[in-house]
This record gives C-alpha cells, sequence and structure tokens, in this order.
C-alpha cells in the first residue's frame, strides 16, 4: 500500500515537473529574439577601427622597446670591446681606462675626417665636389619630405 | 548558407570589411540574443556581441567554411559569455530593474507589449539561476532549435554531456516555474483578502 502511495507521489511529481516544462518551454518560445539597438553595425565597426588602432599603438610601442633593447645590447657589446677584462680591484681604474680610449678614438676620428676634408679639394675638382654635395642635399630632402609625409598619414588614421 | 553569405565569407577572409560588416549585420540579432539571454541585461549583452564580433573579424582567417557559420559564432559568443561570468560578479537581475530590450515584433500594441515585457523578465527570472554553460546549452536549443550535435559542437561537449546538461536544466526549470508560480498565487490570495476585508 506504502509502496502504491509513493510511486503514486512521484507519478504525480513528474507529471507537475513536465506540464510546469511545457509552460517554461511556451513562455520560451512566445518570448521571441529580442535585437540590439538600431546602429549596431556602425558601432562595430568604430569598435573595429579603435581596436586596430590599439594594436597598431601596440606594435609601434613594441618596435621602439625592441629597438631600444637591440641598441643597448649593441652599445654593451661595443663597450666590451673597450674593457679588456674586468678586475675586481679598480672600478674607477676602468671607468678611467674606458674614458681614455674614448677620448682617443674621438681624437683619431676627427684627426682622419679633418684632414680628409683638408685634402679631398685637391684631389677632386671643384665642380664634381658641388654636384655631389648637391646629390646629397636633394637625397636628404627627399628622405625628409618622406618620413613627413609617413608622418602625416599616420596622424590621419588616427583622427 | 546562402549563396551571398558565402561570398561574403570569402571575401571577408580575403580582407574586406564591407562583406565583414554585412555579416555583422545579417548574425548581430542571434548574437546579441543568446549574449543577452546569458548575461541578463542589455548593456553587457551589447558589449559580448560587439566583442564577440571584434573576436570572429580577428579570426575570420581561421574559420572553416564547411562549417556552419552560426554556430562557429555562437560559440565565440558563448564562451565569452561564459569567460565574463568567471571574471566578474554579474549583478543579480530584478523585475524592477529590467531594462526592456527591443522585441522581434514591429508594430505591437500597448498590451502586447506589456506582455512581451513581462515575458522577457519571466525568461530572465527563470534563466538566472542556470549555469552559463546550460544558459547556452538552452538558448541554443529553444531559442535556435540547434541540434544536441550542433550544441555539442559550439559548446566543445559530448552530445552525451549536451543530453544530460539539457535534461538537469528543463528540470531545475521547471521547479523554478512552479516555485514562482506558487508565490504569485499566494500574493494574488493575499490582495484578494485585503481586498475583500
Amino acid at each position: 500500500m506504502n509502496d502504491q502511495q509513493s510511486n503514486g507521489e512521484i507519478r504525480f511529481e513528474e507529471i507537475m515537473l513536465e506540464t510546469a516544462w511545457e509552460e517554461v518551454e511556451t513562455v520560451f518560445r512566445a518570448s521571441g529574439q529580442v535585437a540590439p539597438l538600431p546602429g549596431f553595425t556602425s558601432r562595430f565597426m568604430e569598435r573595429l577601427e579603435l581596436a586596430r588602432q590599439r594594436e597598431e599603438r601596440l606594435q609601434a610601442t613594441a618596435l621602439i622597446i625592441s629597438n631600444l633593447v637591440i641598441a643597448l645590447g649593441f652599445i654593451i657589446l661595443i663597450s666590451l670591446q673597450f674593457v679588456p677584462s674586468i678586475s675586481s680591484g679598480g672600478l674607477l681604474e676602468l671607468w678611467v681606462g674606458l674614458i681614455t680610449r674614448l677620448v682617443v678614438f674621438v681624437k683619431m676620428v676627427s684627426g682622419v675626417l679633418s684632414t680628409f676634408f683638408r685634402t679631398i679639394p685637391a684631389l677632386v675638382p671643384t665642380s664634381w665636389l658641388v654636384s655631389g654635395f648637391t646629390l646629397m642635399g636633394l637625397v636628404v630632402v627627399l628622405w625628409i619630405s618622406m618620413v613627413r609625409r609617413h608622418i602625416r598619414v599616420q596622424g590621419a588614421r588616427h583622427d | 548558407m546562402h549563396s551571398s553569405e558565402l561570398e561574403w565569407l570569402n571575401q571577408a577572409q580575403k580582407g574586406d570589411d564591407l562583406a565583414f560588416s554585412r555579416l555583422v549585420e545579417a548574425y548581430q540579432r542571434p548574437v546579441y540574443n543568446l549574449c543577452y539571454r546569458m548575461l541578463g541585461n542589455a548593456g553587457d549583452a551589447e558589449d559580448a556581441a560587439q566583442e564577440t564580433f571584434i573576436r570572429a573579424y580577428k579570426a575570420i582567417h581561421r574559420y572553416d567554411i564547411s562549417r556552419k557559420f552560426s554556430t562557429w559564432l555562437l560559440s565565440i559568443a558563448s564562451n565569452y559569455c561564459i569567460d565574463q561570468h568567471r571574471r566578474r560578479k554579474l549583478p543579480t537581475f530584478s523585475y524592477d530593474e529590467f531594462e526592456s530590450p527591443i522585441i522581434e515584433d514591429k508594430g505591437i500594441g500597448m498590451e502586447a507589449r506589456m506582455m512581451q515585457d513581462e515575458r522577457q523578465a519571466q525568461v530572465s527570472v527563470l534563466l538566472e539561476n542556470l549555469s552559463p554553460k546550460d544558459k547556452a546549452a538552452v538558448v541554443m536549443r529553444y531559442w535556435y532549435d540547434y541540434s544536441y550535435d550542433e550544441i555539442a559542437a559550439a559548446l566543445s561537449l559530448s552530445v552525451s554531456a549536451v543530453k544530460s546538461r539539457l535534461h538537469r536544466a528543463r528540470k531545475e526549470l521547471a521547479v523554478e516555474w512552479i516555485e514562482t508560480q506558487s508565490e504569485g498565487m499566494v500574493i494574488e490570495r493575499k490582495n484578494y483578502e485585503r481586498s475583500t476585508v
């Protein structure tokens, strides 16, 4: 008798749940699809542009940082050329030696350059020199205008 | 999939923004609806739907054209909404805070509109206590009539896992429905008793 009663209760519960679920399903289906506010696509395009700009900025920052790291690496490498061995004895001695070598190096380079500029008029005709400097000037002007144009394009894209 | 959609997909994979914007236009409603049902409010749903399309745009070159595009898109949307649930505790929904979204049917009367609003509120209350994955499965099944296989593919689950999740969700929803209905009846009875005294 008890078994029959509990079976009946279980069956009643199942029917209740089934009926409730049918009602829920009806509500779900009747509720339809909700739509975003008008202009969703244009808002998306704006967001996409912002995401692109953010990505470009990130890439530019990454490029600058990597360039700085590479430059720093090169400076360290070049500096190591001037340091024959690092002794634990005197850091001051090391720095003095390094600066002395740098001064000697700069003096040597400036000497070579001044000799070059003093002797070149005698070796190369003046017309060649003038045309050479004109060509160099034109290349520099071209380079500057290209850089300016590139900066303007980047600015316009960011605006 | 329509031939024009296939064309847009091909063009979008080649980097054509206009073609992708057409896909956005075509799929904004199902994506937004899924996000709205999963997150419970219009602001978060808009944000999630936009983010879904941004992610789709970035990954469009990896999209396998033999796969159903809507399934792929809804898979991105549901994963994003599940992540949002995990990351932040979402504000709990209440009827008073209910922000009425735009309903599909246009030109409906005031009374019908109110009934629709009430239905939307009922749906949100019912879905609120389900787990995010169960919500996604329920929406795909009962709003988009997705097969178990499609739901499994979209949610990276096995078919049997989808079946058991849906079975559990149906039971939870039925219990929730009975409870809300009986609460409503008690309130109505109290109101009636007050009015007769």
